[in-house]
């Protein structure tokens, strides 16, 4: 499913790993990830710290920080891989198929130069603008994404915006390089709840004017449940489940997504630690026999020679990671690879 | 309180505790803007730091002013006013060949901030390139780089410029040279490693996904930002040239006599001060003090105001 040829992003195999100290041994932290991110879409990617999230994301824009690097795989961009591509190809990529927005807005901004001179540079450089219709438009930005005050904003610098206007303004920085993909890397963190729901409307209704699709990075399933078209869960640097949201949350396949939405709070569920879903072990994965699909450890299938765990499509757009064995062979036909 | 010491599971009640006290809000002088807003200003800045500028101020007049306020020529000896003391015609008195002292000290003021300037401003900008260039790319070059500034830190700076003038020859150019090279160094470090902080900073990564070039971010994004400790480090090494500058020509080795150079002239009177005309030497003496002085004094502001940021 992953291969849809009208995907704007579409990550194949992605393996990104970062060396040791003594520079020999590479430690993967993203593994044989596949997902595609379609047009107009907002995808959400969900998982706890350290699951590869934002390495993923990085990735997509070329951006992983060396030592580390993509040891294999293609992240396919507008059908052009980027793994591979030198600085001057890339410049085509950046800003113009896709833009990111830093979990903390107020770092994202040169903090030598006026909020104003930021953005009109941006017009200036990809819309090709002159200085003052690029100040006109800039002011035009930041009326757009809710500051109050537009002109008193331009002439500020970063340190005098709080957090939540700050990030107003990366969004509106990006989405004035025109990019068809925006990345938000957890852009609430540090804002509080009613900061963050408005930051959250702010990128919908930037997605729904402009097109543009948006992938999501963020810890909050709420936020998820809201915002995004699909879901995609990671955990320990791999895909685990990929599925519409309504789907994901009505049905979800893969004992980590059970647990994870087994940790939301809910007002009309009692909160029970001892419930059946939470005592799935991490080292759980999901076998397939069948029809049926039970949790079972990997050391239970590494004694049996399975090896690599493989997406499976276990519904419509819904995708599970599992082990497939002899018996559940058919089904493999589903896979991505 | 009420509590003693052995009661302490005893409840605070809203009774024990002091009634707060509030601090009546007065308006005060920062909230009210006036025409007097620079005076507030200068009245805050600490005592030293209106001490450096005002000895700067005073150096700097006189370079600027000096041939309007002496009537004699620096170079062009006065055989009949030789050693000739203090007074009305000849504030500082003349040297051993007649030349007026005041005459040569402002002269001299205007060649030794020259050179200062030249010399900050060559181990500043080599610094910033190179040190903003290694740090920002790393790799083998930087490796390179630094072990070559390890080891001309390794000497004292003013050995280095005596070695360097040593094997250029003794010209002004020369001396600005060695002295250049030998402070290069310690900007190469300072802008390397706040290069290395900042070339982490999200900005960067933000610039870079933007679809800036690699040279663009270094430039026109971190280098600004990477230069406030380089610039105070280059008000302190103004000073230090001065210095530098003074005590190569002072062992011969710098800017040569008859040009008015304050190392020249201090230089010039050594060998008169044992017969009592201390005032060859003890002028110019002075105003290397005040301009070393004033850099200083003016270089700790500086970098209060850099670390206040």
């Amino acid at each position: 499913m992953t291969s849809r040829p009208s995907a704007l992003i579409s990550i194949h195999n992605l393996t990104i790993a970062f060396p040791d100290e003594t520079g020999e041994r590479f430690t993967p932290v993203v593994k044989d990830v596949s997902l595609t991110v379609g047009r107009h879409e907002i995808l959400g990617l969900v998982g706890e710290s350290g699951s590869g999230k934002t390495q993923t994301a990085l990735a997509i824009l070329a951006l992983t920080r060396p030592p580390g690097r993509v040891v294999g795989g293609s992240v396919l961009v507008d059908g052009e891989d980027v793994v591979g591509m030198d600085e001057a190809e890339l410049r085509r990529v950046r800003g113009k198929k896709a833009a990111m927005i830093f979990q903390s807005p107020r770092t994202s901004l040169n903090p030598l130069m006026t909020i104003g001179d930021q953005i009109g540079r941006v017009y200036q450089r990809h819309r090709g603008l002159g200085k003052s219709a690029a100040r006109t438009a800039s002011l035009a930005m930041l009326r757009r994404v809710g500051i109050a005050g537009p002109e008193r904003v331009a002439a500020s610098y970063p340190h005098q915006l709080s957090g939540g206007m700050a990030q107003r303004v990366m969004i509106g920085m990006m989405v004035a390089c025109g990019p068809e993909l925006l990345i938000a890397d957890e852009p609430t963190t540090g804002l509080d709840v009613t900061i963050q729901a408005q930051i959250f409307d702010l990128i919908q209704e930037v997605q729904a004017e402009t097109g543009m699709s948006v992938l999501l990075i963020t810890h909050d399933l709420g936020v998820v449940a809201e915002t995004c078209h699909r879901v995609a869960v990671m955990q320990a640097g791999r895909v685990v489940e990929i599925a519409p949201v309504a789907e994901l949350f009505a049905r979800p396949r893969h004992p980590y997504t059970i647990r994870l939405l087994g940790a939301l709070l809910r007002p009309d569920q009692p909160f029970d630690l001892t419930r059946e879903t939470m005592q799935v072990s991490p080292e759980t994965v999901l076998e397939i026999e069948g029809r049926h699909y039970r949790a079972v450890s990997v050391d239970s299938w590494a004694a049996k020679g399975v090896s690599t765990p493989e997406l499976v499509e276990v519904g419509p757009e819904h995708v599970v990671l599992c082990h497939v064995t002899e018996v559940g062979a058919p089904i493999v036909a589903g896979a991505s690879t | 309180m009420a509590a003693t010491a052995g009661d302490v599971n005893r409840p605070i009640s809203p009774g024990s505790l002091p009634a707060p006290t509030y601090e009546p809000i007065v308006p005060g002088e920062r909230s009210t803007p006036g025409r007097l807003g620079w005076w507030r200003r200068v009245r805050r800045t600490r005592a030293s730091a209106i001490v450096g500028f005002c000895a700067l101020g005073l150096i700097l007049f006189l370079a600027v002013a000096g041939p309007w306020i002496s009537r004699y020529d620096p170079i062009k000896p006065d055989p009949f006013n030789i050693t000739a003391s203090p007074s009305g015609a000849h504030w500082m008195g003349t040297d051993q060949y007649g030349r007026d002292v005041f005459a040569r000290v402002v002269d001299a003021a205007r060649l030794d901030l020259m050179v200062a300037v030249a010399i900050t401003a060559i181990a500043l900008t080599i610094g910033a390139v190179v040190g903003g260039l290694t740090g920002y790319f790393g790799g083998i070059v930087d490796d390179v780089v630094m072990r070559v500034v390890d080891i001309l830190l390794s000497f004292p700076a003013f050995v280095l410029a005596i070695g360097i003038t040593a094997m250029l020859g003794n010209e002004t150019k020369f001396v600005v040279i060695a002295v250049a090279i030998a402070y290069t160094p310690y900007f190469v470090r300072l802008v390397r490693s706040e290069m290395l902080s900042l070339r982490e900073a999200e900005y960067a990564a933000a610039a870079k996904c933007v679809g800036n070039r690699r040279l663009r971010i270094l430039g026109y994004h971190l280098l600004p930002n990477a230069l406030p400790p380089a610039l105070v480090q280059a008000t302190l090494t103004l000073g230090w040239g001065i210095l530098d500058t003074a005590g190569l020509s002072f062992l011969g080795v710098g800017i040569r006599p008859p040009t008015a150079e304050w190392g020249v002239l201090v230089s010039d009177g050594t060998q008169y001060i044992n017969s009592g005309q201390w005032w060859i030497s003890v002028f110019p003496g002075i105003a290397i003090l005040i301009a070393v002085l004033g850099f200083n004094l003016v270089g700790e502001w500086v970098r209060d105001a850099v670390a206040r940021r």
